[in-house]
């Protein structure tokens, strides 16, 4: 009866590949007011492999609020990974914060990009605002606004904007991380601007082990070439302390890479016991 | 069989040849007080329109009154004890190479109080089957209908109220308003509307589903054509106990081989004031499976898919409300999938109207229990091997007082494109919300996207 449908339906077995133009994604997620244990929850996902997108856009807005206790969990709300897929002339906008929660032995991530095995992203944005409000965190990871790159993947021709703030924040032993960048395995970013700005305030408590981590980039395994990285951090009014580490836009480029780099780093009113480790603004 | 009581009763046969026009047949079918106790087929109503049979203008009314919602298919306080038996009522069959012209189903169909709970037994209420190479068609004009670009008009029209109430079935199979299209049928403007409820009337009323099927308004299309197909539904499962392995299916369409074009499917039509049109309220289930509103084509091209076009008054498409479900349950609302070289255009995929407020949320779960391996799928959206243009799917998802355990997962708008799957031109959209939740061992997705 359809002889074409027929053609092509042999067609999808020798290539599968699925193209996508003009694609525009805006998701808003919330979570408030919750008791999760042992769980996985998923909010705002796009898993794209061996697939082309172009002219597109994604703009996420995150938020976990209200009260909402996590354990032994994992929260994603905005999560983009690429694998062997390309996207091109795009932009990617996005928006998280945690307030009022607590945490223990649990995952959040916000806005996660994952780039493997040559996925690319080309000619594009990326723009990040992260906040972290009166959370208290044990034992937990939180990431927000983190770009990995591997296995030969490449960003091409972008501008990155990375904004961070953490307030009235209880860590103990625990992992925050607020936009990383992340290259290794032969990736690479050609002709990139890249803006950070960091702020710790507010009574904020970093503690027992803890890592908090805002504006990382890591270039390592690969040639890069990174042009104009503008770096800013505050730190007002912090506790450090029982090991706790502290590292605001950290800068570490191998050897063979090149950058433009401007910092502004500013620090007050903070407190520091006990081995703790602070690195502000570092480059090596 | 010791009782059967029918009130009306009209069995026609258009043979080979025969030409009719204007044949309008009112049909009413009543199975009342009885009991059915040996196996046999018992059939009430039947039209076959033989072999190359042509009629104009046909309509068949199996409703007392026009105006009301009166079962022409009526079983009532009805018990079945033996193993094998069949019930058919208002069964049309229109065979190979028969065409109808200008065609209308209007159909009330009831089941209240029946109790079947020995062997398996078989029960249809206005069925329809189209076979080998006939068509429906309406090559007349008239003045109030939609005239094709070609100068031709088509008209298949199926009204359709499919009851079931205070049942209490085991091993049974029940079909209402199941349309059938085969081998090469043709039917154009096809325009459906159901309203499709499985429910318990009141506390003393029986609600039992054991190891039984129940399709309320399944419509197949194998190896034919379809075009402007317009679908308007409203499925409701209220206060009932759904267990051991059965399966309910409310608006079923599946298309395999087939070219539909223009597809219109709305979920509001029939009330404005209604404001859910996939809803289960008050239900307990056990190993079993609910779909409402399942869309499935199959090696065929579908152009134009207007799907969930909200109107005013509307406040949730697909609605769980007050459930427990537990021990491998899967319940789907709305589900949409198109595979193997489909092709799909200008699609529009809603949700609510004001997507900042989440009480307007498209997909809505309130007061769920959730265990044991179940799982809830609202608005699943599949391309395999597809292809789709222009496209806007908008949705808001909400989870709320709901306790989620032992490995269980719900799915809010989860779509997946894959297998050389082209999308050209598409805004998504989703706006999620987990609200005052209890999760344990258990996953949630809102707004999944998986292009490969």
């Amino acid at each position: 009866m359809k002889p074409l449908i027929a053609l092509i339906f042999l067609f999808s077995y020798i290539e599968a590949e699925s193209t996508i133009n003009n694609l525009t994604l805006i998701e808003n997620n919330k979570i408030k007011n919750n008791n999760i244990n042992n769980s996985t929850i998923k909010q705002g996902i796009i898993d794209i492999k061996n697939s082309t997108i172009s002219d597109s856009s994604f703009s996420f807005t995150n938020s976990i609020t209200d009260n909402s206790q996590l354990k032994n969990s994992t929260i994603r709300q905005g999560y983009i990974e690429l694998n062997e897929a390309t996207v091109q002339n795009s932009m990617f906008n996005f928006k998280n914060s945690i307030k009022k929660s607590n945490i223990e032995n649990s995952t959040i991530d916000q806005s996660v990009i994952i780039l493997e095995n040559n996925a690319k992203i080309l000619d594009s944005n990326i723009s990040t605002d992260n906040l972290i409000d009166n959370l208290t965190a044990t034992n937990s990871t939180v990431t927000q606004a983190s770009i990995t790159m591997k296995s030969g993947s490449k960003i091409n021709k972008s501008k990155i904007t990375l904004t961070n703030t953490i307030k009235d924040t209880t860590l103990t032993n625990s992992y925050i991380l607020q936009a990383e960048l992340l290259l290794n395995q032969n990736s690479n970013i050609e002709g990139a601007v890249i803006t950070n700005k960091n702020s710790v305030t507010g009574n904020s408590k970093i503690t027992d082990n803890s890592y908090l981590i805002q504006g990382r980039i890591v270039l390592e395994e690969g040639k890069t070439l990174t042009h104009n990285i503008d770096i800013e951090s505050i730190s007002d009014n912090v506790t450090i302390k029982n090991n706790a580490t502290v590292s605001m836009c950290e800068v570490t480029i191998s050897e063979d890479s090149t950058g433009d780099i401007t910092k502004t780093c500013n620090n007050s009113d903070s407190t520091f016991d006990g081995g703790t480790h602070v690195t502000i603004a570092s480059t090596s | 069989m010791k009782k059967i009581v029918v009130l009306s009763l009209l069995n026609l046969l258009l043979f080979a040849q025969e030409s009719v026009s204007n044949l309008k047949l009112e049909q009413v079918n009543k199975i009342i007080d009885s009991t059915f106790s040996q196996e046999g087929v018992k059939s009430q109503g039947d039209t076959n329109i033989e072999e190359d049979a042509f009629v104009d203008n046909v309509h068949i009314l199996q409703k007392p009154d026009i105006d009301k919602e009166i079962p022409g298919n009526l079983i009532i306080e009805t018990t079945i004890t033996s193993n094998g038996s069949e019930i058919h009522q208002g069964l049309t069959n229109i065979k190979r190479g028969a065409k109808l012209q200008d065609a209308k189903l209007e159909s009330t169909n009831q089941i209240d109080y029946l109790k079947a709970t020995s062997g398996e037994s078989f029960i249809s209420q206005a069925n329809i089957i189209i076979g080998e190479d006939s068509n429906v068609t309406k090559l007349i004009n008239n003045a109030d209908e939609n005239i094709a670009g070609d100068g031709t008009a088509d008209k298949f029209e199926l009204i359709e109220n499919n009851n079931i109430k205070d049942t209490d079935v085991k091993n049974t199979t029940i079909h209402q308003g199941l349309v059938v299209i085969k081998d090469g049928a043709d039917v154009s403007n096809l325009n459906i509307t159901q309203k499709n409820s499985i429910k318990r009337s009141n506390m003393s009323g029986q609600n039992e589903i054991n190891a039984t099927q129940i399709t309320q308004g399944h419509i197949k299309i194998e190896d034919g054509t379809g075009r402007n197909i317009s679908q308007s539904v409203d499925n409701q499962i209220d206060n009932l106990s759904i267990n051991k392995n059965s399966l309910i299916n409310q608006a079923y369409i599946k298309s395999t081989q087939s070219d539909v074009n223009n597809l219109n499917s709305k979920l509001n039509n029939l009330n404005n004031q209604d404001i859910v049109k996939n809803e289960i309220n008050n239900v307990t289930m056990n190993k079993s499976i609910i779909q409402q509103s399942v869309m499935i084509f199959d090696r065929s091209s579908i152009n134009m898919l207007d799907k969930y076009n909200r109107g005013s008054g509307l406040q949730q498409n697909n609605l769980i409300h007050t459930a427990t479900v537990d021990n491998n349950v899967t319940i789907s609302q709305s589900t949409l999938e198109i595979s193997n070289g489909s092709t799909i255009s200008d699609v529009e995929y809603f949700t609510a109207t004001n997507p900042d407020n989440e009480q307007d949320a498209i997909n809505e779960i309130k007061n769920l229990d959730i265990a044991d391996n179940s799982m809830v799928h609202q608005d699943k959206l599949e391309l395999n091997s597809a292809t789709m243009e222009d496209s806007t799917l908008y949705r808001t998802n909400s989870i709320k007082d709901t306790n989620m355990g032992n490995e269980s997962n719900l799915y809010q708008f989860y779509t997946k494109m894959m297998e050389q799957t082209e999308l050209k031109g598409a805004n998504l959209s989703g706006k999620n919300f987990i609200d005052d939740i209890y999760i344990n061992n258990s996953n949630v997705a809102q707004s999944a996207t998986t292009i490969q």
